[in-house]
């Protein structure tokens, strides 16, 4: 599982995506930013983005720290802005 | 100085200068109901004439016209000694190449599009030029 | 027919006919310069007016013939025979494409190929050698032509720009979108947007795609096609005329968090800084100057930058080199050099999912004077307290005590009840804003089926919430796109049943009580029960049985029923795999419900039932069990205590007479699936309810309290239970469900299963 966050974690505690996050990982990032809509997305350590995940980011607009581990993603892709 | 443009609260006013009266009537079906007054002038001494009576937002200039063309209207409009030179202007062409762009730069224009455009294209770039709220 | 069309067919003709008797002097008198000119200028017209329409093989064609005529104006090219013939070709078939699509709306099928040749032609006059021109390019789809802003650097070599929707459940077969487009060499820029926006109510489903990725690439066609051979039908490829460019601002260099600055306004400021750059006039130096600080001001201020603006209005003062440079540097510095003010400030306006629109607002000042007033009364009131507070201090005795707080209670109370209205007013938006939109879209849908439409609108004015005026775009057109798709016959139809060739698509919105209903009719053949019956069982939606004894009404509201489509086949416009359930589900989403009206023959209403407002409710709590559930006391007509032996027994149900009228009895636990405990007490408590124009009774156990209370729409968890519409807290903390007597009712008539 490459999204991670502390079990007992105070709102507003980053959710991190790490390594590769395939496309199971759409779901469980979804939960836990709709669970905390406080929570920014540290994307930094993910070396690899599926779609899927990156859809979750653009339609949730989460707060994103850092620029993406992913080199694709970020050189191509616009960080989804917060919302 | 002239009026640089605050973010106008009043409804914005286009002058659109084209010959084609159906490209006209175009224009206006899209910029009311984009929120714009909207005149119309069918070459570029019309549209001097025009611009001379009433304030305008924006001109949406065509370039090929009989009896004054886009470049010739916008070059009268730009070198004359008074606020209306500083009318942000819009020109349309059909040609896409780089001479022609470049054509409507040295004329003065501040933006250019190519036809066919679409009704979102020409809102969006208008009401940036107008200095109008989305 | 529309005006627009109808004016450019007349105009065609009248521009063929007299440009062809020009044609025909020349021939005569081939120098004739003025006859060279009208020519020149009846192609010249006839070109920008096709160019409004999407037909780009007949653009292409009237461009060649608008190039050679032009050189023949400046006599660069002899006007000979070859030249006459040709002209008179392309009008003879501008004739004929003006003729298909009076009748049919589009192009014969053969423009393409004719249009191409004779384009040819032209060509080969000018130029005999096998030279192509960029504009010679079919007419860009619009996505593309978005694309819209000149890449330095880039200019001359030929871009590629490539679209791809994925597929909704490409993630379960495995596709990995991105994945593709990372393999595309020559990238120059990606954009990954939402497919169809996104609405803040809808569900979040992860796996569901809803993306359309737009790139550019410089690589050769044919190797960007090798990358997309295996999802081909997702992909559109066009060759980008060189000159244009991407709108995409390059985001590999941006920090997250910082906002960047919008396509258009980006597109704006570095064409101010060419256009500073290309001035050869001195005389009209200092008006291009002040036009583009201008522009550049409106195009910053129109997204909330005032303070780059202001940077921009400086440096006027300083003259050209110093606006460029300014410019440029709120071009270059899109992300860190906007002060934290002005960060924010361009924040909201830029935010490309409507934020903008959600945190702006458009208010009638006399609304906000009515909130100050209250505002104002509110704070006397308070003063009041303390009034009493010093009373109590002083002995007052206790009743006299008890007496004034509870006036002073409800007396704030009405305060703050008119004061959250009055706040809820300010977010009433008028219909028309969504209105005005369905011209378009009529026009369009219209002209894709080859069907004349009337739309007619009424009501407009009607306000409603916000939130509510900018969600139900999406459901209502769909409903009229069904309509003009479905519901109007075909002009031939039309006339041989009496009826007017153009059909009748009306949208009205009025106010209904508490809540608004827009409805869509069209005159066109209406829904046949006959037909749903057998589809339904087709479907296998339901069992033959049920089907027979269900009354047309009930039958017709199965159009909204999920994997329900009225479509023979799935049209072009409406069908998509989306039917009239989604509508359904978003009204529910909205707290509002949708219903339908079809006579045979003579056309289909469908309605909205929406709420006006999010407002407070006057919400009626009863038991039913040993539960609590509220009802919007909208809905309740009457409360009234009825002996139990006035309550029969009849068939399907029990009934009371009430006032002369018999009215059916439902039971609430039964309703809700609890019921089966035996009736007590020897009354029945029974809340008189009007339920899609019909009188019904619900029999409750209790009248516990009546409340005004903020409804929140259903959250996920209970959505799916029926007949709920949303929940509410009690003063307790509890969750109150709030239900839809509507809601609860049809899941009760409704067969097994639904």
């Amino acid at each position: 599982m490459a999204v991670v966050r502390r079990t007992d974690a105070e709102p507003g505690t980053p959710v991190r995506l790490e390594g590769v996050c395939p496309v199971e990982d759409a779901e469980t990032l979804a939960s836990l930013i709709l669970e905390d809509p406080s929570a920014p997305v540290d994307w930094t350590a993910c070396t690899r983005m599926h779609t899927a995940v990156y859809q979750v980011l653009l339609r949730l607009r989460p707060t994103i720290l850092g620029t993406c581990g992913d080199p694709f993603v970020g050189r191509w892709l616009t960080p989804p802005s917060p919302g | 100085m002239s009026d640089t443009g605050s973010l106008r609260l009043e409804t914005p006013r286009v002058l659109v200068v084209d010959d084609g009266a159906l490209v006209r009537m175009y224009y206006r079906g899209i910029f009311e109901r984009a929120g714009f007054a909207v005149d119309e002038a069918l070459n570029g001494i019309e549209g001097l004439e025009r611009v001379l009576r009433a304030t305008y937002d924006l001109l949406v200039v065509d370039v090929n016209m009989p009896k004054m063309d886009g470049y010739s209207f916008l070059r009268a409009l730009r070198g004359r000694e008074s606020p209306i030179r500083s009318i942000p202007a819009l020109m349309t062409s059909t040609e896409a190449a780089e001479g022609d762009r470049e054509a409507a730069r040295v004329a003065g224009a501040n933006f250019y599009l190519v036809k066919p455009l679409s009704e979102d294209v020409l809102v969006a770039h208008a009401r940036a030029l107008a200095g109008s709220r989305p | 027919m529309n005006d627009l069309l109808e004016q450019f067919l007349d105009e065609t003709r009248e521009l063929v006919q007299s440009a062809t008797e020009d044609l025909l002097a020349l021939e005569a008198a081939p120098g004739d310069a003025e006859a060279v000119n009208r020519v020149f200028r009846a192609f010249h017209t006839l070109k920008g007016s096709v160019g409004l329409f999407d037909f780009p093989p007949w653009f292409s064609l009237l461009h060649a013939a608008e190039d050679c005529l032009s050189a023949a104006r400046a006599a660069t090219l002899a006007v000979d025979s070859a030249l006459v013939d040709l002209a008179l070709e392309t009008l003879d078939a501008t004739g004929r494409w003006a003729d298909a699509v009076e009748i049919g709306g589009a192009l014969p099928e053969t423009a393409d190929a004719e249009g191409s040749a004779l384009a040819g032609r032209y060509r080969s006059l000018l130029s005999p050698g096998p030279e192509t021109r960029a504009t010679d390019a079919p007419a860009l789809p619009v996505w593309a032509s978005r694309l819209s802003e000149p890449l330095s650097g880039i200019e001359g070599r030929p871009l590629i720009a490539v679209r791809y929707q994925p597929r909704g459940d490409c993630f379960f077969s495995g596709d990995d979108p991105l994945g593709l487009v990372r393999k595309v060499p020559g990238l120059l820029a990606v954009t990954v947007e939402p497919a169809v926006p996104w609405s803040p109510d809808d569900e979040f489903d992860a796996f569901a795609c809803n993306l359309a990725i737009t790139l550019v690439s410089e690589a050769p066609r044919a190797e960007i096609e090798t990358v997309f051979r295996l999802v081909g039908d997702q992909v559109t490829v066009v060759d980008l005329p060189t000159a244009i460019y991407p709108r995409i601002v390059p985001s590999g260099t941006m920090s997250a968090g910082a906002p960047a600055l919008e396509p258009v306004v980006a597109a704006i400021l570095a064409e101010q800084v060419r256009v500073l750059a290309a001035s050869d006039e001195a005389d009209t130096d200092a008006g291009r100057l002040e036009a583009c600080a201008r522009s550049a001001m409106n195009a910053l201020r129109s997204t909330g930058r005032s303070s780059a603006a202001e940077r921009c209005g400086q440096a006027l003062g300083s003259g050209p080199d110093a606006l460029r440079a300014a410019i440029e540097a709120i071009l270059s510095n899109r992300t860190d050099a906007a002060t934290p003010t002005d960060g924010e400030e361009a924040y909201g306006a830029s935010d490309p999912l409507g934020g903008d629109a959600a945190r702006t607002l458009r208010v009638d000042s006399a609304r906000v004077d009515v909130l100050v007033a209250l505002v104002g009364e509110l704070v006397v009131a308070r003063n009041g307290l303390g009034h009493l507070a010093a009373q109590a201090e002083a002995g007052e005795d206790a009743g006299t005590l008890a007496r004034a707080i509870r006036e002073a209670d409800a007396n704030i109370g009405r305060l703050s009840t008119t004061l959250h209205r009055s706040a809820i007013s300010l977010r009433l938006t008028p219909l028309s804003s969504v209105f005005r939109r369905f011209g378009r879209q009529v026009r369009d849908a219209a002209r894709g089926l080859g069907k004349d439409v009337v739309l007619v609108v009424e009501g407009e004015a009607t306000e409603a919430d916000k939130g509510i005026v900018e969600n139900m775009f999406e459901p209502l057109l769909h409903v009229v796109r069904n309509a003009i798709d479905h519901g109007l016959e075909d002009a031939a139809n039309r006339r041989q049943v009496g009826k007017p060739e153009a059909g009748r698509i009306r949208l009205k919105a009025e106010q209904d009580g508490d809540g608004i209903v827009v409805s869509v009719s069209d005159d066109g053949r209406g829904i046949d029960p006959a037909f749903i019956r057998r589809r339904a069982v087709e479907r296998g939606l339901l069992q033959p049985e049920p089907v027979a004894t269900m009354d047309d009404a009930a039958v017709t509201d199965l159009i909204f029923a999920p994997g329900f489509s009225t479509a023979e086949s799935v049209g072009a416009l409406s069908g998509r795999g989306v039917g009239m359930d989604a509508v359904r589900a978003a009204a529910a989403r909205m707290g509002g419900r949708v219903s339908v009206e079809s006579r045979v023959g003579l056309g289909t209403t469908i309605r909205l039932h929406l709420p006006r407002t999010i407002a407070l409710a006057r919400i009626m709590v009863v038991g039913a069990g040993t539960e609590s559930y509220g009802i919007a006391m909208d809905a309740v007509v009457e409360v009234v205590r009825r002996p139990r032996t006035c309550v029969h027994a009849v068939a399907g149900g029990n009934a009371t007479v009430l006032r002369g009228r018999t009215v059916p009895v439902f039971r609430l636990v039964e309703l809700l699936g609890r019921g089966d405990r035996p009736l007590d007490g020897d009354d029945a408590l029974l809340l008189v309810v009007r339920v899609n124009g019909e009188t019904i009774a619900v029999e409750v156990d209790r009248f516990e309290a009546r409340i005004d209370a903020v409804v929140r729409p259903p959250a996920s968890l209970v959505g799916s239970v029926a007949g709920v519409g949303g929940t509410t807290m009690l003063g307790d903390g509890r969750v109150l469900l709030v239900l839809d007597p509507a809601g609860i009712l049809a899941d009760a008539s409704a067969p097994a299963g639904g």
